[in-house]
């Protein structure tokens, strides 16, 4: 049994009174442990996909499961990281990460919950930053602080919409190698949804790549390579650069069609 | 150099005063030795701020009414006394009177903060109740559209002939003043809160109650101190035209009280008191405002 497994869900949006599909039949699963990312241009589906998930938005059909139970709603079983937001501007760093915590863990005294709290926040490299508020951090410090706030609440599935999506190239690197590292440290393994459009940070970080295009999963691409990664050898290595070329030519591909399409459409 | 002169410049215009106040007609009076204070008081709080161009600037103004003042009413004497009464008759009442003085700043001050505390449980409340339901909030909010706009103080004399006592009239209108922006801030604070930090909210699997206090209340408190705090000034005005019209105590009735007795210097003293007060409330309300929202 897959940890996770959407079978043609389907979901529809209203704007202008009309109807739009956002997603057309969306299938996959992911299996106990996974790492696995959905990637594609922008509104292909990805994070509608990943928000189903969350439990933020409701299928209009099909079927969402985790463990085998159909599942509606959002859940103490999913932790979710956004691109913005994941902390709550009116709390310190530490409050955040203990909020996060309570939700999960209602029994813990107070001196465990900071216990807890600081752990995790000295996983991501933050000692020092306990009392900042959101709005003094960096974009790449509100990132760490939001894995953190979410790696505490110890959910075995953790969905991740573009999380590293508006940080800096370099920190970007940082925080993968951050996440990898966590992740690769922790005794029970975590399943992971990631959702981003970056190729490279895609190769870097999963066990599987869906490419997602026209609201629903296209292609599923094994990552074969050996984990622990590490950046550099894996940049030289002949079958990363083999696999990186098919997935860009896959966004461009579609692209080219789509000229085609537009072409045909004005000529008529 | 023009900074230079610019900086001693109020210190001059102290010196001037002093020299007007030190005048033979005064010495060893109450009226003097009141003058005296307050100006002495400015001048104290000048030195304190002596690096600020503002301060310099308002020093400069003060000193200089206060100066064409004194001139004009206690030294040239072109004015009717009664009517065109001197600084140091003003600051006089004070010593004389500061027992009622007090006693109406208090009793005005209770007036305000049982209206900004009734104000601030229903407007938080209501508001909560009316923005977490679409239902509700689709129509209750064109009514309140209409409604609120109307200006309280006219509810006052019908308020007078329903409530029990002119008192609680006055609560009743000062607590309607306050309580619309405040409501119309806490429904706007639920029903547009930011998606985004809604969506993290939901994935936390908050209580409804969590939801209301730890969210939806924080998230909203910006918008609600900023309505109250453009509140206060109209609320005092209310307020005092309310005790005018009919209160037993408070500064509008302080004022009212001894206009009817033609007693202007008692008047004037109690406009330059209201006016202390309504500043030393909103010196209040934004030391709060700094409290409670550090996180912006």
């Amino acid at each position: 049994m897959s940890k996770i497994d959407l079978k043609d869900i389907f979901l529809d949006y209203q704007e202008n009174g009309h109807d739009f599909h956002a997603l057309e039949g969306v299938s996959f699963s992911v299996e106990n442990g996974e790492f696995v990312s959905i990637i594609g241009s922008s509104s292909c589906g990805k994070s509608t996909t990943l928000n189903i998930m969350a439990g933020l938005y409701e299928p209009k059909s099909g079927s969402f499961r985790i463990d085998g139970v159909e599942t509606r709603g959002t859940g103490k079983n999913r932790g979710v990281v956004f691109q913005h937001y994941s902390l709550f501007p009116w709390m310190t760093v530490k409050k955040n990460i203990q909020f996060g915590i309570r939700q999960n863990f209602p029994g813990l005294s107070k001196n465990e919950l900071s216990n807890k709290a600081q752990e995790y926040l000295e996983k991501v490299g933050l000692r020092g930053f306990e009392h900042k508020y959101p709005y003094q951090l960096s974009g790449g410090m509100q990132q760490r602080a939001a894995i953190a706030k979410t790696l505490a609440m110890e959910t075995d599935i953790l969905l991740m919409d573009e999380p590293f999506g508006a940080v800096d190239a370099k920190n970007r690197v940082i925080l993968q190698d951050l996440l990898l590292n966590i992740l690769d440290s922790t005794d029970r393994k975590k399943t992971v949804v990631f959702v981003t459009h970056d190729v490279d940070e895609a190769i870097f970080l999963s066990d599987r790549i869906l490419f997602m295009n026209r609201k629903k999963i296209e292609r599923e691409i094994p990552v074969p390579f050996e984990r622990p990664r590490h950046r550099e050898r894996l940049a030289l290595n002949a079958d990363y650069q083999q696999l990186r070329r098919k997935i860009v030519d896959l966004f461009y591909y579609d692209e080219e069609e789509n000229l085609h399409e537009l072409e045909g459409g004005a000529g008529i | 150099m023009i900074r230079k002169i610019h900086a001693v410049l109020p210190h001059i215009l102290f010196v001037l005063l002093i020299y007007l106040i030190l005048q033979p007609s005064l010495e060893g009076t109450d009226e003097y030795w009141a003058l005296l204070a307050v100006v002495v008081a400015i001048e104290l709080a000048l030195l304190v701020k002596r690096k600020s161009l503002v301060a310099a600037d308002i020093g400069i103004i003060v000193f200089l009414f206060l100066i064409v003042w004194e001139y004009l009413t206690a030294k040239a004497g072109v004015k009717n006394p009664l009517l065109y009464p001197a600084p140091e008759n003003v600051f006089a009442i004070f010593p004389e009177d500061y027992e009622k003085i007090l006693e109406g700043v208090a009793s005005s001050l209770r007036l305000m903060f049982t209206a900004f505390g009734l104000a601030l449980l229903f407007g938080v409340g209501l508001g909560l109740i009316v923005g977490l339901s679409d239902r509700l909030a689709n129509t209750v909010m064109p009514i309140v559209r209409v409604v609120s706009p109307i200006p309280p103080i006219i509810y006052s004399p019908y308020a007078v002939a329903l409530l029990p006592s002119f008192r609680s009239a006055s609560i009743f209108v000062v607590t309607m003043t306050i309580f619309w922006p405040i409501f119309m801030n806490m429904v706007l604070g639920v029903r547009e809160i930011d998606r985004k930090i809604m969506d993290s909210a939901r994935t936390l699997n908050l209580k409804k109650s969590t939801m209301i206090l730890q969210v939806l209340l924080p998230y909203s408190l910006p918008g609600i101190l900023n309505s109250v705090s453009v509140s206060v000034s109209t609320s005092f005005l209310v307020l005092t035209a309310a005790e005018m019209i009919g209160g037993t105590s408070g500064l509008g009735w302080y004022i009212k009280y001894h206009a009817d007795f033609a007693n202007f210097t008692k008047v004037i003293f109690g406009i330059i008191m209201i006016g202390i007060v309504v500043t030393l409330l909103n010196a209040l309300l934004a030391a709060l405002k700094k409290l409670l929202i550090r996180w912006r």
